[in-house]
């Protein structure tokens, strides 16, 4: 709890500050690049004082990001869920990548809209209290326990039946 | 705001609606659908997943908060 206000105490006071400078300036480029470290630093602290093997950890494979995608889609009502997601960032994606492409101001790209709101001091303060607190989420939000670990307690419970 | 008045913005507009009305039908599913906060935990399960979520956060904020006005 302490823990929680603290960090969100920094993230605030950080944001705040980063309203006040030019996306441009030497001290933003080394107050994003200080939060990027300390957010990573954060999340490989993190990472590693979870209660999970070093086994089940160490899986680092893009096949491993696969198989749990494909372990929470098989819970869900057919993978609906997944299947929309997949769409709806691969439309955004695409988007993206036509404006840019296309660089027509009548197909503008996201950060070109974004950086209407982020020119202000306001709006970058927000924009950076979003991102800040998206990281501080990534980094340490209770993950769900690798596909191979349930595997591995489903062979085990047979095991302990037979 | 004038680029949300180009067809592009439009359609950015669209699709931002869809994400948030899709957001609240998988948040109030009782997890028959799959939440965005879920996937990602799925993701973070790994440390590929979360290398590569971690890499795709800083991109994002160099990009935004460094390269573009």
């Amino acid at each position: 709890m302490l823990r929680g206000m603290l960090l969100g105490g920094l993230a605030v006071a950080a944001s705040a500050a980063e309203g006040g400078l030019r996306f441009s300036s030497a001290a933003a480029h080394a107050s994003v690049g200080a939060a990027i470290v300390a957010v990573a630093t954060l999340a490989a602290l993190a990472g590693r004082a979870r209660r999970h093997s070093a086994r089940t950890e160490a899986v680092a494979t893009v096949g491993a990001v696969a198989a749990s995608t494909h372990r929470v889609a098989s819970r869900s009502r057919l993978g609906t869920g997944v299947v929309v997601w997949l769409l709806l960032v691969g439309a955004a994606v695409g988007l993206d990548v036509a404006s840019t492409l296309e660089g027509s101001r009548e197909l503008p790209t996201l950060s070109v809209l974004v950086g209407h709101a982020s020119r202000l001091p306001a709006g970058r303060a927000v924009l950076s209290g979003v991102w800040l607190a998206g990281g501080g989420w990534l980094a340490l939000a209770r993950h769900r326990a690798p596909a191979r670990r349930e595997a591995c307690s489903a062979e085990n419970d047979r095991g302990a039946t037979r | 705001m004038s680029a949300l008045g180009t067809p592009g913005g439009a359609l950015w507009l669209l699709l931002a609606s869809a994400f948030v009305l899709w957001i609240v039908r998988t948040g109030t599913s009782r997890r028959r659908l799959v939440s965005l906060p879920a996937l990602l935990r799925s993701w973070l399960g790994t440390w590929a997943g979360r290398a590569l979520l971690l890499a795709a956060w800083a991109e994002a904020g160099w990009h935004l908060l460094c390269q573009r006005p």
